[in-house]
């Protein structure tokens, strides 16, 4: 046989030989919103928490598909529906129920049970990630919904943290008449989120339901009229929220913190970093519970996450479960909070001395905050319908276009035929 | 009432309104650029502000060093030219049958043809989406061309068929009369002499694709077949939209369209005032 010939065979025989001998390869399909190739700090946090899981576990390598955060459950109930599921996905809370209803979702029970009850005691659990007792998710980030406000304009005019809603109004209204936006409380059906998020929290500390036990509404309570009232008259007696501004969306009211233009404004613990470098307030850029209308008494801190799950028809469950595993131990979790400020998931981690410096003290205060006064919400499969209802009912009141009682009737009626059609 | 007969008068309200209609098409064009040229805090300050007090081309930088936007452009460069070469290859074929053809339902068939361009495409993005789920077309290159054509095809035989007419049969015949069959007449005779019209379908059909945004967005999953308009939207995020970032995206979107149609602007006029003509 020719030289070429017998190196011909040589070569053939290696390239049939070299795969068997190469490790086989596993590829996690992750959808995200964070884009692990971006240049702001939260992507580079994701990098690092993919890098290592595939440093970790040699054979699986994770394939990112970034979808808006806002779309990705949508784009998962769709994809179930084509047959085109990823691995890992990340869902918001209010999301959750959604996909766990419709069957979307992976129970991690069986995964969870080779944990020790102290690690499965230590994750923050919420109670949208359950159904009948199974686990659909586990959160890996958590956030309080809250306020911000500019601690230097209150410095300026030796005023103090509002200690009640009443105060808060008081206070508002005293820079809403110098020109500055004192609340910035917005309530457009089409941006929504946030109004529902205050609300809802506001009214639980109050003593009373939002949802009754069968899913239906109970919105028309004398609790939720005297909240509905208040909302009413920041508008029209404190004169503290310019209509203008009542009138806009979530996206419209956090610009108004950024421009400095706002004094108060609901926000959330994931936003304080983004807002504090826009606005050039730094540190004076503060975050604070929700006031009650008692003095003394805080709103409950509404908990919300984004959670890490497994769709149903995940080709790769076993090696997702690793991914999730991984992104929810307590160095990563210790790494993510230091690194992207956001809230820890894990009881030991929250405890830890990452927090106690002045740029992430508001991590402490929320995370002792979410602690005393927690609200865990019960967010229904229909959550958008529910924030949709709510913020047209406060469209209603704050144009007078109903009465409060009124309105809170009608959104009640309106809500349920959704429900019980 | 010719323009030497017009009133000076009358002159100058037109001109005022020309003028009020460029600065209002021309306003958030310009305030696009003015934010691509801020910086994150700038961008949202009050009181706002026309030129940047401390310019910057950071947010031009992100963006066109970026690999997605990159890929962005691309995509839509392909799905924008396979459209346009689908529609062209079916509509021209069709407008000439429309122009010259006398067969039973023709008027029924043109007028339902006509009709799907009234039909929003929020309208059919449900089935749509089923449809190339159904057909396995869903998340495809290949899905997005065949769905931007047949929403561009309507048009492009309206247009065409126009400037068919204009073609004298004549021509044709005499085609024929030296051994061109019917299909020889059209495309040896009656295509060359059409083409400031399909020059001009191309241009409209290419617009139409780059900037479309809902059947692009329903209809890909991956980020890898998105092109630039669902790309753009990725700088709505969660935390706040990426105003200075955005608006350098938008604008360097907006390039290559002025580009196409810098070039190719007097072959437009002369399609588009062809077909008014019929």
């Amino acid at each position: 046989m020719s030289r070429l010939k017998r190196l011909g065979g040589v070569l053939v025989a290696l390239m049939l030989l070299l795969p068997l001998t190469a490790q086989a390869q596993t590829t996690l399909d992750f959808w995200s919103f964070i884009d692990p190739a971006g240049d702001n700090v939260r992507s580079k946090t994701l990098a690092h928490i993919i890098d290592t899981f595939e440093k970790a576990n040699p054979g699986v390598k994770i394939k990112t598909t970034v979808i808006q955060w806002d779309q990705i459950s949508a784009q998962l109930l769709r994809a179930d529906k084509a047959g085109a599921v990823p691995d890992v996905v990340m869902l918001y809370s209010p999301n959750m129920q959604t996909n766990v209803q419709a069957g979307n979702l992976l129970p991690l029970d069986k995964y969870m049970a080779a944990w020790s009850e102290a690690d499965r005691k230590d994750i923050i659990m919420l109670s949208v990630a359950k159904k009948d007792g199974k686990v659909y998710g586990l959160p890996w980030e958590l956030r309080v919904l809250g306020m911000a406000y500019n601690a230097k304009a209150l410095r300026e005019r030796s005023m103090s943290v509002p200690a009640t809603l009443d105060e808060l109004a008081t206070q508002a209204a005293v820079f809403t008449k110098e020109g500055m936006i004192g609340l910035a409380f917005g309530f457009n059906p089409a941006d929504a989120t946030g109004s529902a998020e205050w609300f809802i929290p506001t009214l639980s500390g109050m003593g009373a339901k939002v949802l009754n036990d069968d899913g239906t509404a109970a919105f028309d309570s004398p609790q939720a009229r005297r909240l509905v009232q208040y909302i009413y008259d920041l508008v029209h007696k404190y004169k503290a929220v310019p209509m203008d501004v009542a009138l806009s969306g979530d996206e419209a009211i956090q610009q108004l913190a950024e421009s400095g233009r706002a004094v108060f404004v609901r926000t959330g613990t994931h936003r304080i970093a983004a807002m504090r470098e826009k606005s050039k307030l730094g540190n004076d850029l503060q975050f604070m519970p929700v006031p009650s209308f008692e003095k003394g008494k805080r709103s409950p801190a509404l908990l919300q996450g984004w959670h890490a799950g497994i769709p149903t028809k995940a080709k790769h469950p076993d090696p997702a479960w690793k991914f999730i595993e991984h992104w929810t131990s307590k160095d990563i979790q210790t790494y993510q909070s230091q690194s992207a400020g956001y809230l820890p998931v894990r009881e030991s981690v929250a405890k830890s001395d990452a927090f106690n410096s002045p740029e992430r003290m508001y991590v402490r205060d929320a995370i002792v905050w979410a602690h005393q006064d927690p609200l865990n919400f019960n967010w229904p499969a229909k959550s958008d319908y529910l924030i949709n209802v709510l913020a047209r009912m406060f469209e209603q009141v704050v144009t007078q276009k109903m009465q409060v009682a009124d309105a809170l009737k009608w959104a009640e009626v309106e809500y349920n035929k959704q429900v019980k059609p | 009432m010719t323009h030497r007969q017009r009133p000076a008068g009358l002159t100058a309200w037109i001109y005022a309104i020309l003028v009020a209609a460029c600065v209002f098409a021309l306003v958030p064009i310009v305030w696009a650029v003015s934010t691509s040229l801020k910086d994150i805090a700038e961008a949202t300050a009050f009181p706002p502000t026309w030129i940047p007090r401390r310019p910057t081309l950071a947010n031009y930088r992100a963006v066109l060093f970026s690999h997605r936007y990159v890929h962005y452009l691309v995509n839509t460069l392909l799905i924008g030219a396979g459209a346009v070469a689908l529609s062209v290859a079916i509509a021209a074929p069709a407008a000439y049958a429309a122009a010259r053809g006398r067969f039973a339902g023709k008027d029924s068939m043109l007028f339902v043809l006509w009709a799907t361009i009234m039909m929003p495409g929020a309208a059919i993005i449900v089935p749509l989406y089923l449809v190339t789920v159904y057909v396995g077309l869903y998340d495809t290159y290949a899905g997005l061309v065949i769905v931007y054509s047949a929403a561009i095809v309507p048009t492009l035989v309206w247009l065409l068929r126009g400037f068919v007419q204009r073609v004298s049969p004549e021509l044709e015949q005499a085609a024929m009369v030296d051994g061109c069959g019917r299909w020889g007449a059209f495309w040896r005779v009656t295509l060359p002499l059409i083409r400031p019209g399909l020059i001009a379908g191309a241009i409209f059909g290419f617009v139409t694709v780059w900037n479309e945004f809902l059947i692009a967005f329903s209809l890909t999953l991956r980020d890898e077949l998105r092109p630039i308009q669902v790309g753009i939207y990725f700088y709505v995020t969660d935390v706040g939209i990426e105003w200075g970032r955005m608006m350098a995206a938008v604008i360097a979107s907006i390039v290559p369209i002025v580009v196409l149609y810098g070039l190719l602007q007097q072959r437009f006029m002369e399609g588009m005032t062809g077909a008014i003509k019929e």
